[in-house]
């Protein structure tokens, strides 16, 4: 492998993981100079110089390898990493925040305007409002599945948390037809438009697509046997 | 252990934890306290002075280094060698205070372990 290839790899594996500007910079510029030290040392051992970064390169390990521990152990080092419990616990609350003041203010907005809506469009943002949290509950899930911080405790957590909580919530508007003070607005427990069953099955469903993402490499250099 | 409550459970696992995961950043911050030095260097002096026992991995080392850095445990200078840059680190006030706590908790982990020494072990039965 020439260094150009190799630095290539290392390079596109850093932005695969996410690891990118000032901190990417400096691991390339630290893993190149490792690099040039050892053929240097080679080369002064007396070998010639391609065979050199050959074995340098397969001395440093792969280029996806490398970056992988790097990358774990980067996130080790993080404040999250340091502080997995702490920041998971805070992260959630947040979602759940999140989730809530999305509906808070996608239903003020209908209050304030529901003159000017249309029926259908109206019911529309309804389904939209209730739905929002679960979508929310979503994305916390796959940024558990990606980073996770807690472990597979923690993204089966994610999972149960995001099926039940965010997939039972709902939000109902009545209009006040009647005049001021007769129209009612609030969130509760949500059995349509998508039914639980299939929020369920979305959330649990991507879960095990997530979970089996993950663990498929395992499986295959462990023999079929998975780690936790 | 099991006897313990909860939070001191969870409080002795984090601490084993952050142990297990400072023994790459204590032998860092020991060769650093010696020398100036830059990446490849404490790379091989690892290596070489563990016989091998400890190779940790450049994956491994060169993020702990820039944590350090970042937590200003560890000063960094910048040179041109040969036309690519080099990072110089060397251990800076905070840096050898931290060098301190590791090495005290070494020594207590270090010294339950040889009260279960074999010879310790046979005489207790």
């Amino acid at each position: 492998m020439q260094q150009h290839e190799f630095l290539a790899r290392v390079r596109k594996a850093l932005t695969k993981h996410g690891i990118i500007g000032t901190r990417a910079k400096a691991l390339l510029e630290e893993w190149n100079d490792h690099l040039e030290s050892e053929v240097e040392k080679l080369v002064a051992e007396g070998q010639d110089h391609d065979s050199s970064y050959q074995d340098a390169c397969i001395a440093l390990g792969e280029p996806e390898s490398l970056v992988d521990s790097a990358a774990k152990q980067v996130a080790l080092e993080s404040w999250q990493g340091r502080n997995p419990i702490l920041s998971s616990g805070i992260l959630s609350v947040t979602v759940f925040l999140l989730g809530i003041l999305v509906m808070v203010g996608g239903g003020s907005l209908l209050g304030a305007g529901w003159k000017n809506l249309s029926d259908e469009f109206m019911q529309s943002l309804i389904t939209c409002i209730s739905t929002l949290p679960w979508i929310v509950g979503l994305c916390w899930l796959a940024y558990h599945a990606r980073k996770m911080p807690l472990g597979w405790k923690g993204l089966w957590f994610a999972t149960a948390f995001t099926a039940i909580v965010p997939g039972f919530m709902g939000f109902f508007f009545e209009p006040p037809l009647d005049g001021p003070g007769t129209g009612t607005m609030g969130f509760g427990l949500a059995f349509l438009p998508i039914p639980i069953l299939t929020k369920f099955i979305i959330t649990f469903g991507l879960a095990f697509l997530f979970w089996w993402f993950q663990t498929r490499g395992k499986k295959l250099e462990d023999g079929g046997q998975v780690l936790s | 252990m099991l006897d313990m409550p909860l939070s001191s459970r969870y409080k002795a696992r984090m601490r084993n934890k952050l142990f297990i995961d400072g023994v790459p950043e204590l032998l860092l911050l020991r060769l650093l306290a010696q020398n100036e030095m830059y990446g490849y260097e404490l790379v091989a002096k690892i290596h070489s002075m563990s016989d091998g026992a400890f190779s940790f991995g450049e994956g491994c080392i060169y993020p702990i280094l820039h944590r350090l850095v970042g937590d200003r445990g560890l000063s960094v200078r910048k040179e041109t060698v040969s036309g690519r840059p080099r990072r110089y680190y060397r251990l800076t006030a905070k840096g050898n205070k931290r060098l301190s706590q590791l090495e005290e908790s070494w020594d207590k982990v270090s010294a339950g372990i040889s009260k279960f020494g074999k010879d310790s072990i046979h005489a207790t039965a």
